[in-house]
């Protein structure tokens, strides 16, 4: 979209939020392409290209805050109605306070290695077939799911303080599963490639798929891990979903906010373990995570969390920022149109420390190496988090595969329990934290690292 | 929406609409205090059509521009997705009215003023901190076809959630009242959260071992999602589901009877017809222990040669938006029929074993296989009948079909979770790690 488009753009929502009589406004219209092949098995269960739009509305006036989403132009005078009557509701018993952000008016173009929407869609077909080939190809495997994800989102956000950005993301990825089966037992293991720099990523990838097809027909020959507590030893992974779940939530200023006891025991300066730094940064160029403005109009910034063990910072929204007295760091992220945004962390991840693999297994000596993550949930300062598969570790020996771990801690107690740092370090390629919306951005990784007295869950 | 589908007639042998429409407002009590109001309007509309008996389709959230979604339809022809069944024609379809015009006309102000009621109950009575969440929403859906089908539904849809944290975490008890309109919580439910609550604030350990464990309602999402993929007809076609081939035999204790019934106005979002135009009906999946059938959408119900069990939703295992998703199998109204004891009968039943409020990552585990491994949240530990207290950091684990043959008593009452009246199950012999 040419520079000339997207300002007539930008005016238009000017032009819907000026005049209106309040202490702030803003408003974003976003236009979200989106390209869909799915496989399951041998079927082509859906190819797609849509385009779909819609507007976010949220007003501040009298300390009072309200939001509204409409996905048509013409029921944005509702919007506005709807958001002012919210902010005039809460303003009776909260006053809310959004921290400054620079006055800012810049158009962002996405930089990709080869741009998705000039790949036809045969390709795109052509590519996702071949990798859903490899995997059934594979012996035991009795079926897939592999889907082609392409999003691509155009962002025209405008405030009443004359902010005006507009920034185009654009996502790709190719994941699903493999299923093997042998008689009763079917075991499953998850794949994923992708990122945020185009399709250049997709290419030159069988190895993958083959490597996933061969440890789901692993997993059928593995022991169900039992229950108890261990020493585990996590694979780059699964120390980007612990940043993540574990972590990174209790990071989100929204979060807090509300919660007496975690703000409490959030506090920056807080020494909650020995060994770990975990850093936000959605800064980095190439990464899943990258972003340049918030869904506020907010340039984003890298925030180390914790610094060996101490806390050091958080990630906000300008209303956060407000109710913490702190600077806004740029977190303020939507899924797309149909959202208001909320404190999202981008990419997160370990920073890498000083031990090599073999180390690291003899700190372990008896214990779990637990491998990539499969799906985790937070509650407070409690986290679950779930692994693909795993192994036995017997005096720091890497021993059989086991299945079905699921690992649990509470944040604080866990944090204490960090024995080593591994020195590689690995992120994801592709996101999905469903904190109420779901954010295909959210980086993690890491290196390896050693948790002892970990409480796992077999069957 | 019939203009387009006239459209969409001229250039496919067969073409269907679907239109979804939502309007919402929902309010956050945080800490006492209300964080957050937001209203919402979102529409959509998903073509498809079937030429040559292939598939294409698009969607769209305005409707402007028929010629470019029509456009976008023909040329996802390219897939090759393969469409052999026929869009069902127009049937006569059962009634189902959950729409409560007072759910449209609430305003902000008056939930705050519901929510205010349930602050005010346990103000002062609750150690931690008191949250409240409450919800309204209006939907109309409506699905057009070539072959005469028109049905559309509109419903209502009220919750409130009252959720008291334990101290110094955000773990709580927390109950989903769902209602089509604005009714105020009875005392006697919320003196029941209370009274949970109060018995529940010691913090205990058990250490890890096999014992009883009571599921209740919101603690059996898990089990859905894992009965939804070892029972969808595409687990079945491809011999991945561990219930692929028993379809006849008992895989679950007799007094186990699971089943999915859109048209039971006990729970939310009933439905006289699926996203395809296909009528809803009860379908029994496990009858008295017995495994009876597979569910469907249209598609799979061609490929396995069998009628169309009305559960093509447009929907995934976490939810999803239902303008951009396709419709593929899947149950969203599960039921289990209740038992034969009360609550308080079941208590008694537990000489020592923990009650599950609800679980967290449910979602991850060999969700075919029926393995599952759920943190507590809470978990609270009952001896002799009495809640002792409440499980620092535990997990309870398992297989679900391991589990439907322990099960020893089902609730005779439901309870709402999420919108689904659900029963409390007893399990035995359950694996609990802990600290």
């Amino acid at each position: 979209m040419t520079h000339e488009k997207q300002n007539k753009i930008l005016d238009q929502c000017q032009s819907h939020i000026s005049g209106v009589k309040v202490d702030y406004i803003d408003i974003r219209y976003e236009i979200k392409k989106e390209t869909n092949i799915g496989f399951d098995s041998r079927d082509i269960k859906e190819v797609s290209g849509n385009t779909t739009d819609g507007y976010v509305v949220r007003v501040m006036d009298n300390g009072g805050f309200g939001v509204s989403t409409v996905s048509r132009a013409e029921d944005i005078p509702w919007a506005i109605k709807k958001a002012r009557d919210a902010a005039k509701v809460i303003s009776s018993t909260t006053k809310a306070v959004m921290a400054d952000a620079p006055v800012v008016k810049d158009i962002i173009t996405v930089e990709l290695d080869m741009d998705p929407r000039t790949t036809s869609l045969e390709e795109k077909l052509e590519i996702t077939k071949k990798y859903n080939d490899i995997m059934l190809g594979e012996p035991e495997i009795s079926s897939t799911t592999l889907n082609y994800s392409e999003v691509y989102r155009q962002k025209f956000y405008v405030n009443s303080e004359g902010t005006r950005v507009s920034e185009e993301l654009v996502t790709v990825s190719i994941s699903g599963e493999a299923v093997a089966t042998r008689g009763d037992v079917s075991q499953n293991v998850r794949v994923s490639i992708g990122g945020s720099t185009g399709m250049e990523k997709l290419h030159g990838r069988e190895d993958v798929f083959k490597a996933r097809a061969k440890i789901a027909r692993e997993l059928l020959d593995a022991e169900p891990v039992k229950g108890g507590n261990y020493t585990v030893l996590l694979n780059s992974s699964m120390t980007g979903v612990f940043a993540h779940e574990a972590f990174g939530h209790f990071s989100e200023a929204d979060i807090l906010e509300n919660n007496r006891s975690l703000r409490e025991q959030m506090q920056l300066g807080r020494k909650l373990g020995e060994h770990i730094t975990i850093i936000a940064d959605s800064t980095m160029k190439g990464d899943l995570g990258f972003y340049k403005y918030d869904d506020e109009g907010v340039e984003v910034r890298k925030v180390t969390l914790m610094e060996k063990g101490v806390l050091k910072g958080r990630i906000h929204s300008r209303k956060t920022a407000g109710a913490f007295g702190e600077a806004a760091t740029g977190h303020n992220v939507a899924e797309d149109y149909r959202y208001s945004p909320m404190v999202r962390m981008g990419t997160i991840f370990v920073k890498p420390g000083d031990k090599d693999m073999n180390e690291l297994l003899e700190l372990v000596g008896d214990g779990l190496y637990i491998c990539d993550a499969k799906g985790g949930q937070t509650a407070g300062g409690s986290f679950t988090f779930g692994a693909q598969y795993g192994y036995l570790i017997k005096d720091g020996k890497i021993g059989p595969m086991v299945r079905d771990i699921n690992m649990m801690g509470g944040l604080f107690t866990t944090l204490e329990n960090i024995v080593a740092i591994g020195n590689d370090f690995k992120l994801s390629e592709r996101g999905g934290c469903g904190k109420g919306q779901t954010n295909i951005k959210s980086g993690h990784g890491g290196p390896h690292m050693v948790i002892k007295d970990t409480v796992v869950g077999g069957v | 929406m019939e203009k387009l589908l006239e459209m969409a007639r001229k250039v496919a042998d067969q073409a269907e609409v679907f239109l979804h429409e939502q309007s919402s407002s929902t309010l956050s009590i945080e800490d006492s205090k209300p964080s957050e109001m937001e209203g919402s309007i979102q529409t959509g509309y998903a073509l498809r059509i079937i030429k040559d008996g292939k598939m294409g389709s698009a969607y769209t959230r305005n409707l402007i521009d028929r010629e470019d979604l029509i456009k976008n339809a023909m040329n996802s022809l390219i897939g090759g997705v393969k469409a052999d069944y026929t869009f069902p024609a127009h049937q006569n379809i059962g009634s189902v009215d959950q729409y409560d015009k007072r759910t449209k006309e609430l305003g902000f102000s008056d939930m705050l003023e519901m929510c205010t009621q349930v602050v005010d109950f346990f103000e002062g009575k609750v150690e931690g901190q008191l949250d409240c969440y409450a919800g309204a929403a209006t939907t109309r859906r409506r699905v057009m076809n070539t072959s005469g089908c028109d049905h559309e539904e509109n419903g209502s849809r009220f919750y409130l959630v009252p959720s008291l944290v334990f101290p110094n975490t955000h773990t709580s008890i927390l109950r989903y009242f769902v209602t089509n309109g604005p009714d105020t919580l009875p005392e006697k439910d919320l003196q029941d959260i209370l009274d949970t609550y109060t018995a529940s604030l010691p913090v205990v350990d058990m250490g890890s071992k096999k014992t009883k464990v009571l599921f209740l309602p919101l603690a059996d999402q898990g089990f859905q999602w894992r009965l939804n993929a070892a029972a969808n007809a595409k687990n079945f076609l491809d011999k991945s589901s561990p219930l692929a081939s028993k379809v006849g035999k008992s895989i679950a204790s007799d007094m186990v009877t699971i089943y999915n019934d859109p048209l039971d106005l006990e729970g939310a979002e009933a439905c006289a017809f699926d996203d395809e135009g296909v009528p809803t009906r009860r379908l029994d999946i496990i009858k008295d222990g017995v495994l009876q059938t597979s569910f469907n959408d249209l598609d799979y119900a061609k490929k396995m040669g069998v009628e169309p069990t009305g559960t093509g939703f447009r929907t995934i295992m976490w939810g999803g938006d239902e303008v951009t998703l396709p419709p593929t199998p899947y149950m969203k109204h599960l039921r289990m029929e209740p038992g034969e004891h009360s609550f308080d009968e079941m208590l008694e039943m537990m000489d020592e074993g923990v009650m599950v409020f609800n679980g967290i990552g449910a979602h991850s585990g060999n969700i075919l296989n029926g393995d599952f491994s759920y943190g507590l949240n809470p978990g609270v530990l009952v001896k002799n009948g009495e809640i002792v207290g409440r499980l620092r950091d535990g997990m309870v684990a398992g297989n679900m079909y391991d589990m439907f043959k322990k099960v020893i008593a089902i609730e005779k009452q439901n309870h709402m979770k999420n919108g689904i009246p659900l029963p409390s199950v007893l399990y035995e012999d359950v694996a609990i790690s802990a600290k």
